[in-house]
């Protein structure tokens, strides 16, 4: 699944580096003022052939012209590279990490993003981050592909942009399930006790594991296949949780029974306990630690029911 | 209060309105009482704002306050067309739009406007301070866009400043093409009738006492004179301006009769100069005493004056050729003659005095000495500030009673005294004299050289300029003004300094302006027509100049962007790296310079193997670069570190002498 993920987000452009055949230029809203107030400043000194007017009008006329290079300079030979994002839960907003890096020390030019009006300087060959943050709306995948990397420095007189192609993903995990979703027979809150509900009631077998309780060897299935088995159960033996996405019948919705396995998820992290996940596609096998929440909290993120 | 100082000091809107306020203040000249306080006031208001975010004036107030201001211009300047209207408004509306402006755009819009404001500012002013307080006013401009533009707060000041200077240096030689290059027309685009906004002192088309003597109060520049031959003494400096002809018994006129030509026979090579004419708001060239031949298909009149055929608005260059020695063949016409005798029927006592000169005198020559000696031996006075003279017979009056006078007392009192004695004569209006800028030799005349002199008419000599003020103040015609009235009470300051520095200084200041004026204020359809002739060697059209610009502007264009690129890849070459290759230099001479394939690593090996002895100074420095150069390591500690180790570095002399290879 991970080496899924990561070839998935791999296969388009991780970096991206703007050169002057992806950037475009035009004057800015300022600077077709500023073209309006030249050529306006150019008739009054033909008119009154005044020759300090045409000077003013050549010196501002040539530092559009520099300033343009300039803009244009500003953005070209950087390199864009997509970080790795932090998973979040869903409707939380997703951070998109990336980097700029410049090969010039004296560079110094700000740069923006038109996604949250993002402003960030480049200064010499410090690795410069942004971040582009979106809303995230669905559980799963979400990728930035597209987004629009410009710079109007020195003068705000033009718009050099470039549309940035690069793949940045994140992980969007379901929403935790909030408190009054929760099944009450299923896994209760706050009580350590009430995990005893369905107790020893059996859910199945599967490879035995080192470290399984010889008590829970199915050695029915043993005898017949001549392979180890272990026997799971659904509520606590003392060893572990399995959350199985079958059993919560009464709730018809997919999202909402993956949102509730999210909260179990949670809930059981943050006690010592070691927990599993069942879904119908993928079985996880219970576990403890961050690693292990971030895998069954992904499984719950790409699960495709 | 400091919290409100803190405000102000980050908000953009203060730097916005420092730039307006700059370029603004010229235009205080013109603009009435009323429009400088409303000025002040919005802006106190803004600022205001800025403390007070509720202060802000609503919609309906900004539309009450244009209507308000746009009826007040129109009633003030009797419409909107015209350079001072339409400068005035713009003024006004400028800084009711910086009353409701609050977002960035806003303060974009208001620095262009304020561009804009600088270019109405030449219209009114082209002189070189005008021009350079303008140029500050750009440069501020740019460094308020900069700030503006500039949203990371990142930047400092310091850095802003390098980069405006940077985009001005590469901005400089476009605006030089540009300006030399651009197609010049004459003409215009839009009728324009606007008078000069300030009424110009000068000479008046006529004379009576007290007019001259006014100008003296003014050292506003008239002309400048440069020559080509070698330059005339200084009391030959007589510069002709009109001649009068009509006198009235106090007032002498312009109404000159229609004379015929006149024969002139040089009896020397003469002079010949270029004058530029300061714009004057009349037509009047002036020409040394005596003019013979004008460039620029103008003309000389019969009594050697000349008129340009347009008011002159701005600086008018010609150039003339003019005799010092010459005599007059043919005789004077009849009408001329009568006009030059004509007197009106008062000043009998002068009448009397002049015609008992003529019975005593045999020649014409001999009536014009007595009158001079008149003048030495009878107690006249030359001063600035006369007794008035009340009685209609004015000249009765100076001559027999108050014989205090300025040059057009004299110079009238003589043309009376003349024509009374049957010698044809007139009254010459020009300046007299002329300052010799030691840094390029050009001669400037200003408005308190004026002066008013005589001709009278001798047959067989034609005309001859006589001066009566300088049998009475001889200064004034061999040295100058200044001279002549010393001691005197109430001069015009001007005329009392005459610290030797500060004369230099002006001296040098008026050097460089008129390099401006030759070179920035002249260049029109003319000058550049013949500047590109002179630089391609054949004559060529406006079509010509056109498809010129066209080819040069692309040129320029082309190497600009050449240069700009080149110029932005060559900062790439840090200090680091600068230091790097000042530390490899170090090895050349020891016939252990790096491999072009070889990396550092690899060089350091090498170097430590053949300079053992400096071994682990090299491997120090080496393994910094190499941290600061592959690992990326920003740290401006070891950077410096680096550069300071690679200055120290000496690769000690027995290492190089020891073998020569390995």
């Amino acid at each position: 699944m991970d080496y899924w993920i990561k070839k998935k987000a791999r296969q388009p452009r991780k970096s991206y580096s703007i050169n002057r055949h992806n950037i475009y230029i035009l004057p800015s809203k300022a600077g077709w003022l500023y073209i309006i107030t030249l050529i306006a400043i150019l008739s009054g000194a033909i008119n009154y052939n005044n020759s300090p007017a045409y000077l003013l009008c050549f010196f501002l006329a040539s530092l559009g012209f520099i300033t343009m290079l300039q803009t244009h300079q500003n953005i070209s030979q950087l390199i864009i590279y997509a970080e790795h994002s932090a998973p979040v839960f869903c409707h939380s907003p997703v951070d998109f990490i990336f980097h700029v890096t410049s090969d010039d020390n004296n560079r110094h030019i700000a740069l923006e993003t038109k996604a949250n009006n993002n402003v960030f300087a480049v200064k010499g060959r410090e690795k410069s981050q942004f971040i582009i943050s979106e809303i995230s709306n669905k559980r799963g995948l979400q990728y930035v592909s597209r987004f629009k990397l410009y710079s109007e420095y020195p003068l705000g007189l033009f718009h050099a942009w470039t549309q940035v192609e690069i793949i940045n993903s994140a992980i969007i995990y379901p929403r935790p399930a909030p408190h009054n979703l929760m099944p009450t027979d299923f896994f209760a809150g706050e009580q350590q006790q009430s995990r005893h509900i369905g107790d020893d009631e059996f859910a199945g077998i599967r490879d035995f594991q080192k470290g399984d309780s010889p008590k829970s060897l199915a050695w029915k299935t043993i005898a017949k296949t001549n392979r180890l088995y272990t026997k799971e159960f659904h509520a606590e033996t003392g060893d572990f949780l399995i959350f199985d996405y079958d059993k919560l019948t009464a709730i018809n919705n997919t999202e909402e029974r993956l949102s509730i396995l999210c909260a179990l998820v949670l809930k059981a992290s943050q006690s010592a306990i070691n927990y599993g996940l069942k879904l119908p596609a993928k079985t996880i096998k219970p576990s403890s630690g961050e690693a292990h929440k971030h895998k069954c909290l992904s499984s719950l993120a790409l699960a495709k029911l | 209060m400091r919290q409100h100082i803190d405000k102000l000091k980050s908000d953009p809107v203060s730097s916005v309105i420092f730039l307006l306020l700059l370029v603004s203040i010229p235009h205080f000249r013109y603009i009435p009482w009323w429009s400088i306080l409303s000025v002040f006031s919005l802006l106190s208001w803004r600022l205001f704002i800025v403390i007070k975010p509720k202060a802000g004036a609503g919609k309906l107030i900004t539309v009450l306050f244009t209507l308000l201001f746009s009826l007040l211009i129109y009633n003030h300047a009797g419409g909107f067309s015209g350079i001072v209207a339409g400068s005035h408004l713009l003024l006004v509306m400028t800084f009711l739009k910086l009353l409701e402006s609050r977002c960035q755009r806003d303060y974009m819009l208001l620095v262009i406007l304020s561009l804009f404001i600088i270019a109405t500012n030449l219209l009114f002013s082209q002189t070189l301070p005008t021009a350079l307080y303008m140029l500050c006013c750009v440069f501020i401009t740019l460094v308020t866009l900069l700030s503006l533009s500039e949203k990371s707060s990142r930047i400092t000041l310091f850095e802003k400043l390098k980069t405006a200077l940077r985009l001005t240096a590469f901005s400089l030689p476009l605006m030089l093409v540009l300006f030399v290059f651009f197609p010049r027309i004459s003409g215009q685009l839009w009728h324009t009738n606007d008078e000069q906004t300030r009424a110009r002192s000068g000479l008046s088309d006529s004379m009576e006492p007290g007019k001259i003597s006014q100008l003296v109060y003014s050292n506003e520049r008239v002309f400048r004179a440069d020559f080509a031959t070698k330059q005339p003494e200084k009391k030959q400096l007589y510069w002709r301006a009109l001649t009068l002809w009509h006198y009235d018994g106090k007032t002498w006129e312009n109404n000159k009769p229609s004379e015929t030509q006149t024969q002139i026979h040089l009896l020397d090579t003469g002079y010949k100069y270029t004058i530029t004419v300061e714009a004057s708001n009349n037509k009047w060239l002036y020409l040394l005493d005596l003019p013979v031949t004008i460039s620029n298909s103008l003309s000389i009149n019969t009594d050697f004056t000349a008129l340009s055929p347009k008011t002159i608005r701005s600086l008018f260059q010609y150039s003339a050729h003019s005799a010092s020695r010459y005599y007059m063949s043919n005789q004077l016409d009849s009408r001329s003659r009568s006009r030059a005798l004509k007197l009106p029927g008062i000043n009998t006592n002068t009448i009397a005095l002049a015609q008992d000169w003529k019975r005593n005198s045999a020649t014409p020559e001999a009536i014009i000495k007595k009158a001079l000696t008149h003048f030495t031996t009878q107690n006249f006075y030359y001063t600035l500030s006369p007794a008035k003279l009340r009685n209609l017979a004015s000249v009765d009056e100076f001559l027999f009673e108050t014989r205090q006078g300025f040059c057009e007392h004299y110079a009238s009192s003589f043309a009376v005294l003349m024509r009374a004695a049957g010698i044809p004569s007139r009254v010459v209006l020009g300046y007299l004299g002329g300052e010799a800028n030691p840094y390029n030799n050009i001669i400037s005349v200003d408005q308190s050289m004026a002066h008013a002199w005589n001709e009278v008419w001798i047959d067989n000599r034609g005309w001859i300029r006589i001066d009566p003020t300088a049998s009475i103040a001889p200064h004034r015609v061999s040295k100058d003004i200044a001279t002549a009235l010393k001691g005197q009470q109430n001069l015009p300051l001007h005329l009392q300094l005459d610290f030797a520095g500060l004369q230099k200084i002006r001296q040098l200041f008026d050097a460089i302006d008129n390099k401006w004026n030759q070179w920035i204020l002249n260049y029109n359809e003319s000058t550049q027509k013949q500047f590109i002739e002179i630089l391609s060697g054949k004559s060529v059209s406006l079509h010509d100049i056109s498809y010129l610009f066209i080819k040069v502007i692309l040129g320029t264009l082309v190497l600009t962007v050449i240069v700009y690129f080149l110029s932005a890849k060559r900062q790439k070459n840090d200090a680091v790296t600068k230091a790097y290759q000042k530390f490899l230099h170090k090895f050349e001479n020891s016939g252990f310079s790096k491999r072009k394939n070889e990396g550092p690593a690899d060089y350091t090996k090498r170097l430590e193997s053949r300079f053992p002895q400096q071994s682990r100074e090299i491997s120090r420095i080496m393994n910094l670069y190499i941290e600061l150069k592959f690992r990326k390591i920003k740290n401006a500690d070891s950077a410096d570190r680096f550069i300071s180790s690679v200055r120290h570095f000496r690769l000690e002399p027995d290492n190089i002498n020891d073998k020569p290879n390995s």
